[in-house]
């Protein structure tokens, strides 16, 4: 489902952001891709919605290419951001249905749309209030709403529980395990290595640029990410 | 999916302080600058009718011949949207027997605050007021969705960029012209309601449809300008920097400069400086002529055997009354040589005079035009009759009155002038069948330029709001297919 060959990018400036990265997530897996910042997580994130181009290598998503077709490649996927935003002057249902018709449903109701908010537990007394008002627990989940909405094969997120309280984190977890379940392939961007233990078919390591390890869950099972992690970065 | 867009770029304007601010600003400043220009041009009209009555009752059976035949430019209805030169422009024609014409202004200085200051009309509203709304509405449509991370998320949808670009300029431009609608439609009740000025009727429909097309366009084309601003910079802040350098320079510096730097490179002298320079040359031939016709004078007294010192205006004896008619039949080839030369002359220096006005005229229009704000300004002003075509159109008046008059009254007082070394004397008769205690003053038709005949000429500033349109379209777009979203 989602797809990256030998996926490079590097700056105008000439620095090398990735390099040659190869990963492939199935329907019903999540990816964690762990790194420092300025490893190279966002980049491989901005190539598949064709922010912007790769240098070389090919990013796909459901077979299309995210360079030669990036429309059709954005159709079947969804996204949630570190700091979801959105349209502060907005309800969370002007919002959403928004983003829902945007992301082709075009018959997306306001029924469908209260539906999702209290699918991502979003307090029902919220969804007429304007964005602008939402802590960033509350505007995570919209974000995860906006992206379920889409009823998209795949779901990229960058850093989605970054600075996220515990029990926020926890319901967020809950509601990818519940994607996961229904065959999304999902790619997390995270520096949260509990979470990636806790959830990942698959955890990869990257730094700078370079994907420095991948393990499946089963390999994990006796080894503490952690310290891998950290002798990852250590390491020269 | 563009309605969708659309939809969303209306409601989130409309639920945007800008959105308050901008209402505000046009339903205060549009009808309240209407209100005020209607009274003036109500002024305006109420002075021509009077200045014209107090003429016309005075002018009645007192033609002597130091008569001058006055004209009056009646106000335009239409400078209650645009002043423009309305106030400066002439607005009284005295013509004369020699065919000088002198037009001039007499509205006087009643309120030098408002000189000072200027006018705050239709014209003032949409290139100040409007335009900056329409920057401040557009800065950060794109940079400010990079800047909240709006953008990331839109574009991660399956939706084209041009489509977003588009929606962005529809959805804006919808919303900038519901306070501009709004307050047009209370402008024209308040015009309505006055019973001075009537919009509805087919004569003045036709400019008023015109005025709104033009605006729009003029809307249009500062909206595509705050778009591509946006589209240049990756931070709000940063986006207000050049929002605020685009409208000092196209809104107040271009077209305030542009002149200057037309006088600077092609200095012009004053009318005042051709007109004495006129009446000087008329002088200095005037003397020659009569130094001729005193030598004419003498040379036939003496032939006739009388006294070359004495002028016989009322002939006595035959050889008296031949000198007389001998003179008169000879100085008609002088005065008509030499009122040709003074024609020819006077001629000369107004063709001069015009050819280097226009030639730094048309410097400081086409320098003028690199800013959409001037030639907005130029298709409002012509099309309210209150521009410089409107100008050249009381000169026209001015000449077409002065050769009716000629023809009419001046010309049928013949003067003779008997010029001796010693001295002149004059004698007035009448032409055939004119009667002076009888005659009437022709009145000043005063002609307005034609909706289609100012459209003529300013068609091309019409083309050059388009043409910036298009440009600043052009360049958001190709700054928008580029933009990193990242």
């Amino acid at each position: 489902m989602i797809k990256a060959r030998d996926l490079t990018k590097r700056y105008e400036d000439g620095v090398l952001a990735l390099d040659h990265l190869n990963l492939q997530i199935h329907p019903g897996q999540i990816y964690c891709l762990l790194g420092a910042n300025g490893a190279g997580k966002t980049t491989a994130i901005n190539l598949f919605f064709n922010f912007i181009e790769p240098s070389s290598g090919r990013a796909s998503i459901n077979g299309f290419d995210c360079t030669k077709n990036p429309l059709e490649a954005k159709r079947y996927t969804a996204y949630v951001s570190e700091n979801v935003t959105l349209y502060g002057n907005f309800t969370a249902l002007q919002n959403l249905e928004f983003f829902a018709k945007l992301g082709g449903r075009s018959n997306f109701t306001k029924d469908n749309s209260r539906m999702v908010l209290r699918e991502v537990g979003l307090a029902e007394e919220c969804f007429n209030h304007r964005v602008k008002t939402f802590s960033k627990g509350m505007r995570q989940k919209l974000g995860l709403a906006i992206a379920i909405s889409k009823q998209a094969p795949a779901l990229l997120l960058d850093e989605p529980t970054s600075g996220l309280d515990p029990k926020a984190g926890a319901d967020f977890v809950e509601q990818l395990l519940k994607l996961r379940a229904e065959g999304k392939a999902i790619l997390m961007c995270t520096h949260d290595v509990f979470r990636a233990k806790q959830i990942a078919d698959l955890v990869g390591i990257m730094k700078e640029g370079i994907l420095v390890m991948e393990k499946t869950k089963d390999n994990l099972k006796d080894e503490d990410l952690e310290k891998l992690y950290l002798k990852y970065m250590e390491a020269n | 999916m563009l309605r969708t867009l659309v939809r969303k770029e209306i409601l989130e304007s409309l639920l945007s302080f800008k959105f308050l601010v901008a209402t505000v600003l046009c339903l205060t400043l549009i009808p309240l600058g209407t209100y005020v220009n209607l009274k003036e041009y109500e002024q305006r009209l109420g002075d021509y009718q009077e200045a014209l009555r107090i003429y016309q009752e005075r002018s009645e059976g007192n033609l002597d011949l130091g008569f001058q035949a006055l004209g009056y430019r009646p106000p335009s209805m239409l400078s209650v949207f645009s002043v423009g030169l309305e106030n400066v422009l002439p607005n009284k024609v005295a013509t004369s027997k020699d065919g000088n014409v002198r037009m001039s202004n007499e509205q006087g200085i009643n309120n030098p605050q408002s000189l000072l200051f200027g006018k705050v009309d239709l014209l003032f509203n949409v290139s100040y007021v409007i335009s900056l709304l329409a920057l401040l509405l557009t800065f950060s449509t794109i940079s400010g969705e990079k800047e909240d991370g709006t953008l990331k998320l839109v574009m991660s949808n399956p939706v084209a960029r041009w489509m977003v670009l588009i929606a962005k300029i529809i959805g804006n431009y919808v919303v900038l012209l519901i306070p501009f609608f709004l307050s047009i439609a209370v402008s024209l009740m308040i015009l309505e309601t006055s019973g001075l000025v009537h919009f509805f009727s087919s004569s003045i429909l036709s400019t008023l449809l015109v005025i709104v097309f033009t605006t729009l366009l003029f809307i249009f084309a500062m909206l595509n300008l705050g778009v591509l601003i946006s589209s240049l910079s990756h931070r709000s802040i940063t986006s207000i920097v050049i929002l605020f350098l685009c409208w000092t320079l196209l809104v107040l510096s271009v077209p305030r400069i542009s002149p200057m730097v037309a006088e600077i490179l092609f200095p012009v002298k004053s009318q005042q400086v051709i007109n004495i320079q006129k009446s000087l040359l008329r002088e200095d031939l005037g003397k020659a002529m009569d130094g001729e016709l005193g030598d004419l004078y003498a040379s036939l007294a003496l032939r006739n055997g009388l006294d070359p010192n004495r002028i016989f205006t009322q002939g006595r004896t035959d050889s008296e009354n031949k000198l007389l008619s001998d003179y008169d039949s000879s100085k008609t080839v002088i005065e008509h040589r030499y009122e040709q030369r003074i024609a020819l002359e006077v001629k000369k220096l107004d063709e001069d005079y015009e050819s280097a006005r226009r030639v730094q005229s048309l410097v400081a229009m086409n320098l003028s035009r690199l800013s959409p704000v001037s030639c907005y300004t130029y298709v409002m002003a012509e099309i309210s009759f209150t521009g410089p075509l409107e100008a050249e159109n009381f000169r026209e008046n001015a000449t077409r009155y002065q050769d009716e008059v000629k023809e009419n009254l001046y010309d049928k007082y013949i003067l003779k002038k008997y010029i001796s070394k010693s001295g002149s004397a004059n004698s007035i008769s009448y032409a055939a069948g004119f009667n002076p205690q009888k005659a009437q003053v022709p009145n000043m038709n005063y002609r307005r330029v034609g909706l289609s005949e100012a459209l003529d000429r300013e068609w091309v500033d019409i083309v050059a709001i388009l043409l910036y349109n298009l440009v600043f379209f052009l360049a958001s777009y190709v700054s928008f297919l580029k933009y990193d979203l990242r």
